[in-house]
């Protein structure tokens, strides 16, 4: 399994993930799956910045994920894969890249977004694309970092 | 005392603005923070000891994102204050003393925490009149917002040194009745582990090969030439 | 710096108010309040005599954002320029909240992993085993070995983000924090090694053989590679304390 985590994150590459993640896991690739970035050569530059010898970061877009995610596996290494939303999970699992665990970072906070965690803000559609990955057996936890305890979304409504 | 339990507040609690609101210049840092408790409460070597130990015991946990590490500028000042009071300056250290205070501070290190993401979360409400302020076109409301924040921050701060340091005195005049003291007796015995978890700490900042290498050879180099260097002296 | 349309009294004002960028830090737009605050000198002056355009001014700045706080300095820098081109008309102003955000996470993970994850603990092991000389030392190492790196970068960073995007970029990467990231991290490592080796020479009574002193020295390395291989597995410190606060309980009550 070339994936050592899935995890939605709006600020996609930061310090939980290179610092906190990456180490946990001993992944030595982050997989970036955005649709923007793609378009936006600057930003990719910049990112690639928080990478060093010992830890590729690589972006693709959707469309391009299942490739993405064999050539890893080609290179027989270990990724974490970042996207910015829960659709855009929902929409990974759908292209054929098979997970059972999603973990979900941090969701920007935004007029009528609801509270999960301090760092973690649901608008209406995150609940929907929850519920369908949910729905495809994938366990949904709430959790920035290693050092924190998770905490589970449960099955079916949404319940804590 | 008040006047010290006063200095405690407002030095502790600069120590506290440093360590999130303002300049970030490592004034929070646990030897710093408990050598001025030290200072205050009579004995600086003894609180500068216990900030040491704490200094390196919860530097792996970085403060990223909404992830808040434990408070140990307060554990610091706890122990600082009650090494202090336990041991009276220019006397040896009553390790057996400074050993249940360190192992006490943890939960001063999580009570501030809990108070730290207090602050946070309060803040929110300050941000959120800050916004609605600047909407109706009141500039001078994100100066307004952000002293506002500062002086929460400060608040708790003060708040949480004035309450550890009396923590940390009332601790150290209790304990030293309580454990056998001594060099090397009762809880002594355990005071060499808090340093090597302090050191397993830094190494665990590091994942490259390299410097686990580099960890154990000066590790053992630097015991090999003390000991040599001991011997040589008898 | 470039002779942009700012006098340097409002440069440098911006300049010393990035030090409070965390000063109002809050769960729902972290650091939002304090960069707003950071860079109002700069759009009070840009946009004098244009209250609507300077209201939206500060709204684009009280958006989210969160960043390493020294680091921020680079990102501060250019925003300052970007509202000098979009005040002149030059620039999209939806331009400037794409370049923060887009900024903030990598910027953050470089600072993060240098500033948090290896200078930190270089400067803490350095004071803390010169404070067993005297704490003044200590002390004093500590703040100068932290504090010299981070006030460059913080002015550094920023008279490069004000040269632009291109200039802010050729910062970060000549900066070589990538390699200083590793280096500081390796010392900081050499030094913790001597840290415990003063443990270990603590544990020891006067007087013991050679013998007991590598046994002791075995014991130690071994603790040391436990503790580090749980930290690595996200055991909080907090919890070997309390362990050992109980260990210590039902040894030695009394």
């Amino acid at each position: 399994m070339p994936l050592a985590l899935v995890r939605v994150d709006s600020r996609l590459i930061h310090g939980q993930v290179v610092e906190g993640w990456v180490p946990h896991v001993k992944a030595n690739c982050l997989l970036v799956v955005n649709d923007d970035l793609a378009a936006n050569p600057f930003l990719r530059s910049v990112m690639e910045l928080a990478g060093n010898p010992s830890l590729r970061i690589v972006f693709c877009t959707l469309d391009e994920v299942s490739a993405a995610v064999t050539e890893i596996d080609r290179r027989a290494e270990r990724a974490i894969l970042l996207c910015a939303t829960p659709a855009d999970a929902a929409r990974v699992l759908a292209r054929g890249v098979r997970f059972d665990a999603l973990n979900i970072g941090n969701l920007h906070f935004g007029a009528g977004r609801v509270e999960i965690t301090p760092s973690v803000f649901f608008a209406p559609e995150d609940y929907e694309s929850v519920d369908a990955l949910q729905r495809q057996g994938v366990q949904v936890e709430v959790r920035g970092t290693p050092f924190e305890p998770g905490k589970s979304v449960g099955g079916g409504g949404f319940e804590f | 005392m008040a006047l010290r339990f006063l200095m405690a507040g407002l030095l502790g609690g600069i120590c506290y603005l440093d360590r999130t609101a303002a300049f970030q210049v490592m004034l929070h840092r646990p030897l710093i923070a408990g050598s001025i408790a030290g200072a205050l409460f009579g004995n600086f070597a003894a609180g500068a000891v216990a900030g040491a130990v704490i200094e390196l015991l919860y530097i792996a946990r970085l403060p990223v994102g909404a992830s808040i590490p434990p408070d140990d500028t307060g554990a610091a000042i706890f122990a600082g204050a009650g090494a202090a009071t336990a041991v009276p300056a220019g006397a040896p250290i009553d390790y057996a003393v400074v050993t249940a205070l360190l192992l006490l501070s943890v939960l001063c290190a999580e009570a501030g925490k809990v108070a730290d993401r207090f602050v946070r979360r309060i803040n929110c409400r300050i941000a959120q009149v800050t916004i609605a302020a600047v909407d109706r076109g009141d500039i001078a409301a994100v100066d307004h917002g952000l002293l506002a924040g500062v002086t929460l921050f400060g608040a708790v701060g003060v708040a949480l040194a004035v309450g550890f340091s009396g923590l940390g005195v009332l601790a150290g005049r209790w304990l030293p009745g309580m454990f056998t003291t001594g060099e090397r007796t009762g809880f002594a015995q355990l005071f060499p582990l808090l340093p090597l978890l302090g050191a397993a700490s830094v190494l665990s900042c590091s994942r490259s090969e390299r410097s686990a290498v580099f960890f154990y050879i000066a590790m053992a180099i630097a015991f090999g030439v003390s000991l040599a260097w001991n011997w040589g002296l008898r | 710096m470039s002779g942009g349309f700012l006098p340097a009294s409002v440069r440098r004002a911006v300049w010393r108010r990035q030090f409070l960028v965390q000063g109002c830090w809050n769960y729902e737009g972290m650091q939002n309040v304090g960069f707003a605050y950071s860079i109002l000198p700069a759009l009070v002056h840009l946009y004098a005599g244009r209250p609507e355009d300077l209201t939206k001014a500060i709204k684009r700045h009280l958006e989210f954002f969160n960043t390493q706080p020294a680091m921020g300095s680079v990102i501060l820098g250019a925003a300052v320029r970007m509202e000098e081109r979009v005040a002149a008309g030059e620039e999209d102003p939806r331009a400037i909240g794409t370049f923060k955000v887009g900024l903030m996470g990598s910027i953050g993970a470089i600072g993060d992993a240098y500033f948090w994850g290896a200078l930190k603990p270089l400067a803490s092991v350095a004071g803390a085993i010169l404070s067993f000389v005297h704490p003044l030392l200590g002390i004093s190492v500590l703040l100068l070995i932290y504090n010299f790196p981070h006030l460059v970068v913080r002015s550094r960073g920023f008279a490069a983000g004000m040269e632009g995007q291109e200039k802010a970029m050729t910062f970060l990467k000549g900066a070589g924090f990538k390699l200083r990231t590793e280096d500081r991290k390796t010392v900081a490592a050499v030094l913790g090694g001597i840290y415990g080796a003063m443990a270990v020479w603590h544990a020891l009574a006067a007087g013991v053989s050679w013998g007991t002193a590598a046994l002791y020295f075995a014991a130690a390395a071994l603790l040391a590679n436990l503790f580090t291989m749980m930290f690595r597995k996200a055991v909080s410190p907090s919890e070997l304390l309390l362990l050992l606060l109980i260990v210590g309980l039902l040894l030695f009550p009394r």
